[in-house]
C-alpha cells in the first residue's frame, strides 16, 4: 500500500511539474497535448500553481507599488461594468495585444490590494469553471471578476501584470507591463436602481400579444 | 415573416401590374389583406435591442424571440403615429442618440434610414407638418426618462438628429412596466446572451464602433446550412444543345418566369452564355451564372418625386418573380435618391441572417453587395440587376459560435491573421456569402462576414469570409 501511495505522489509531482514547465517555457499547447478549445485559458494546466510560481520567482516586480509601466506597450485593458447580472462589483475585463501576431502569446494576471497587499484577483464564469486569476491571449483578452469594494469612499485598487509568454527572464519595459488602475464602483442612483433592482421578485415576463 | 410561407397574391399584382402604365392608384386594386402582407414583410426591423445603462451590455432580440413581435407592434401602432402627428418636446443632436449615452431603453432599429412618405405608405398612416426629421432610421423608447406613469420618452434617431417625444401610452399599448422590467427579464434568461460593443470593449479594433459582439467563449447561435442553384427555368442550355429542341424549352420557361405578360412580345436572343429578350423600350438580358440585369431604354424624364411609388414598382418587380427563389425572405437594405430615381437593394435573408453576393468579375479584389438592385422612378422600373438564386435549406438547425473572443483568438489567428494586421474591423456579422460567378449548385454554411478597412475614415474596405465554428 505504502509502495502505491509513493508512486502516486511521484506521479503526481511529476504530472504538476511538465505542466508548470511547459506553461513557463512557452511550449504550444497541442504539444502540451492540449486542445484547440483550451488555448484561450492560460488556466488549462495548474493554473494556481503557474500563479504561485510566477509570483516566488518575480514577486519583487509583481508586487512593488512603486513599479509600475509608463506605456501600454503589450496590452491596453477596458474595463466595463457588467450589468448582465445582478451582482453590482461584477466588471468585465477586455485587452487588446499591441503589435500581437500568431507566434507570439501574452499573458494577463490580476491582483486587488487588500490591506495593503496583493491579493490574486479570481475570474468568474470561467468556462471550466477553474480557480484562475490569469488569461492569455495572442490578439485579444476577455475575462469577468468581481470586485471587492463598493462605494465612493472605497477604491478598488487593480494590478494587471502582463507578460510575453515564454520569456526566459521578466524586465519591467522590456517583456514585462504592470498596470495599475482605480475602480470605484458607485451605489447606483435611485433610478439605477430602479432599472437594476426594481424587478429583482419578478420572473421572467410572459410574452405580450396586442 | 416571410412571403413565401404567407403566399404572395401574385394574381392580383399580376392582374395590375405592367410596366407601361403602372402608377400608384393601381394599388388600390389590392384587397387591404393582401396589401397588408406584403407590407409586412419588407416593412420591419433590422434588430431590437435592449440596452442598458452605463454599460455596453445590450441585448439584441431575434425575429423569432417572444418579445420582438409584441414590441415591434407596439411601435407601429402606436408610437410611429405618434410621432408623426405632434411637435417633438426638443431636438437634441446626433451625439445624444441613446447608443452614445447608454441609457436604458429599447431601440428599434432599420436597416436603412427609412424616407417619411415610405413610412407613411408603410404604416397607413397620415403624416402631417409637424416632423422636422428627414425620416426615421431608429426609435428608441425609455422608460425612466419619463417618472409618470402613463408616459414614455420616445427618441427618433434620423442620423443627423434626434427628435424627443413624451408619448401618452395607449390603454391597449404595452404598459410602461413592460419597456421598465425588459432587462431584468432578459437578465433573467439563458435564451439570449447579451452583448458589447466593440466600440466599447476594443475601442483600438473598431472602425465601426457599433458593432456588436459577443465576448463570451461559449455564446453560440442557431443556424443551418442550405443549398443554393440558379433556378431550374433560367439555366441556360450548353452551347451543343442550343440547335436542339432544348433551346426552345429553355426559351419558353425564361419567357414565362421573367418576363411574365411581355413574353409574347419580346424578340429572343440566344448564346451558350446569355440569353437576352428585347423590344424597343425592354431589355432583359440573362447570364449563364444566373444573373439578370433589366433596363427601360427610353430616355426617362422624372415629372414626379415619389418615393411610394418608385418602391411599390421595385416591389412588384420582385414579387412577381418571387416563386423562383423558394424559401428565402428578401429585406430593403439601402435607398438612394437621385434627381427622383431610387436606387433600391435588397437582401435575401434566411432565419434573419443576410445571404451577401460576392462578386470578383469587376475587379480582382472583390465586392459584396445585394443580390437585388433596382432603379425605379414614380413611373416605372428603370433598371435592376438580380442575382438569382433557388434556396432550399438542409435539414436541422446546428448552434456555431458566434463568439468574438472565439473568432478572433481561434479562427482568425489560425486561419487569417492577415486580416488583424493594421486593419480596423468596419463590420462584422454572422450570415451567408456565394460567389456570384459560380453557376453550379453549392451548399452555403454559415460564416462570418468580416470588413476591415486599413483607416480609421473606412475609405478602403476589404472583405473576409470564415467559416463559423460549428458546436459540439
Amino acid at each position: 500500500m505504502a509502495k502505491k501511495v509513493v508512486f502516486l505522489l511521484v506521479f503526481l509531482m511529476m504530472l504538476a511539474l511538465a505542466s508548470v514547465t511547459a506553461f513557463a517555457a512557452g511550449v504550444n499547447e497541442t504539444e502540451a497535448g492540449l486542445t484547440q478549445d483550451e488555448t484561450v485559458a492560460i488556466n488549462t494546466v495548474n493554473p494556481e500553481e503557474v500563479r504561485i510560481n510566477y509570483e516566488n520567482e518575480y514577486a519583487d516586480l509583481f508586487f512593488n507599488p512603486d513599479l509600475v509601466s509608463e506605456e501600454n506597450f503589450l496590452l491596453d485593458v477596458v474595463y466595463k461594468r457588467d450589468f448582465s447580472t445582478n451582482s453590482q462589483l461584477r466588471y468585465k475585463f477586455t485587452g487588446t495585444v499591441v503589435d500581437g501576431t500568431v507566434d507570439s502569446t501574452v499573458v494577463m494576471m490580476m491582483y486587488i490590494k487588500v490591506d495593503g497587499e496583493y491579493k490574486p484577483l479570481y475570474c468568474v464564469d470561467t468556462k471550466q469553471g477553474e480557480l484562475t486569476n490569469a488569461v492569455e491571449g495572442s490578439f485579444v483578452f476577455y475575462t469577468k471578476a468581481e470586485l471587492l469594494y463598493l462605494g465612493s469612499d472605497k477604491v478598488n485598487e487593480v494590478r494587471f501584470v502582463i507578460f510575453k509568454k515564454g520569456e526566459e527572464k521578466l524586465e519591467l519595459g522590456v517583456n514585462l507591463q504592470i498596470t495599475d488602475m482605480l475602480i470605484v464602483v458607485k451605489n447606483l442612483t435611485p433610478i439605477e436602481r430602479v432599472k437594476v433592482e426594481f424587478n429583482q421578485f419578478i420572473q421572467a415576463l410572459p410574452p405580450y400579444s396586442s | 415573416m416571410s412571403l413565401q410561407a404567407q403566399g404572395f397574391p401574385f394574381r392580383f399584382v399580376d392582374a395590375i401590374f405592367s410596366f407601361g402604365s403602372n402608377t400608384t392608384s393601381e394599388l388600390k386594386d389590392l384587397s387591404e389583406a393582401e396589401l397588408k402582407t406584403a407590407k409586412d414583410a419588407y416593412f420591419k426591423p433590422d434588430n431590437i435591442i435592449v440596452s442598458i445603462s452605463l454599460d455596453s451590455n445590450q441585448w439584441i432580440l431575434p425575429e423569432n424571440q417572444a418579445h420582438y413581435q409584441s414590441i415591434w407592434n407596439d411601435a407601429k401602432q402606436y408610437y410611429i403615429p405618434v410621432i408623426y402627428s405632434k411637435k417633438p418636446d426638443k431636438i437634441l443632436t446626433k451625439d445624444d442618440w441613446v447608443l452614445n449615452t447608454n441609457k436604458t431603453c429599447t431601440i428599434i432599429d432599420f436597416p436603412v434610414l427609412l424616407p417619411n412618405e415610405l413610412i407613411s405608405w408603410f404604416g397607413d398612416i397620415s403624416i402631417s407638418g409637424n416632423y422636422s426629421f428627414k425620416g426615421i432610421k431608429s426609435i428608441a423608447i425609455l422608460p425612466l426618462e419619463n417618472v409618470n406613469e402613463t408616459v414614455n420618452t420616445v427618441y427618433v434617431y434620423d442620423e443627423e438628429t434626434v427628435h424627443v417625444y413624451n408619448v401618452q401610452i395607449d390603454p391597449n399599448a404595452l404598459p410602461k412596466n413592460f419597456y421598465r422590467n425588459l432587462p431584468e427579464a432578459l437578465k433573467n434568461q439563458d435564451e439570449i446572451i447579451s452583448a458589447s460593443t466593440l466600440g466599447d470593449t476594443f475601442p483600438k479594433l473598431a472602425q465601426n464602433p457599433a458593432i456588436p459582439i459577443y465576448l463570451d467563449l461559449y455564446s453560440s447561435t442557431r443556424m443551418q446550412s442550405v443549398q443554393i442553384s440558379i433556378p431550374d427555368a433560367l439555366v441556360l442550355t450548353q452551347e451543343e444543345d442550343t440547335e436542339s429542341g432544348a433551346e426552345g424549352q429553355r426559351v419558353e420557361g425564361i419567357r414565362e418566369s421573367i418576363l411574365l405578360n411581355q413574353r409574347d412580345s419580346l424578340m429572343a436572343s440566344l448564346s451558350a452564355n446569355t440569353a437576352t429578350f428585347s423590344d424597343t423600350e425592354n431589355v432583359y438580358k440573362l447570364d449563364a451564372s444566373g444573373t439578370l440585369n433589366y433596363k427601360y431604354l427610353p430616355a426617362s424624364e422624372v415629372n414626379e418625386i415619389d418615393i411610394s411609388a418608385a418602391f411599390i414598382h421595385a416591389l412588384s418587380f420582385i414579387e412577381l418573380r418571387r416563386d423562383l427563389l423558394n424559401k428565402v425572405d428578401i429585406t430593403l437594405s439601402s435607398i438612394k435618391e437621385e434627381k427622383g430615381v431610387f436606387t433600391f437593394t435588397f437582401d435575401y435573408t434566411l432565419n434573419g441572417f443576410r445571404v451577401l453576393v460576392y462578386d470578383n468579375r469587376a475587379n480582382s479584389t472583390g465586392s459584396v453587395s445585394s443580390a437585388i438592385t433596382i432603379k425605379a422612378s414614380a413611373d416605372r422600373v428603370l433598371e435592376c440587376r438580380w442575382v438569382m438564386r433557388r434556396f432550399n435549406p438542409l435539414g436541422n438547425y446546428h448552434q456555431y459560435s458566434n463568439s468574438f473572443i472565439d473568432l478572433v483568438e481561434n479562427k482568425i489567428m489560425s486561419e487569417s491573421p492577415d486580416i488583424l494586421r493594421n486593419r480596423l474591423f468596419a463590420g462584422i456579422e454572422e450570415g451567408y456569402i456565394f460567389d456570384a460567378s459560380k453557376r453550379e449548385s453549392l451548399i452555403l454554411y454559415p460564416s462570418w462576414i468580416i470588413a476591415t478597412s486599413p483607416d480609421k475614415e473606412g475609405t478602403q474596405i476589404i472583405w473576409n469570409f470564415i467559416p463559423m465554428s460549428e458546436e459540439d
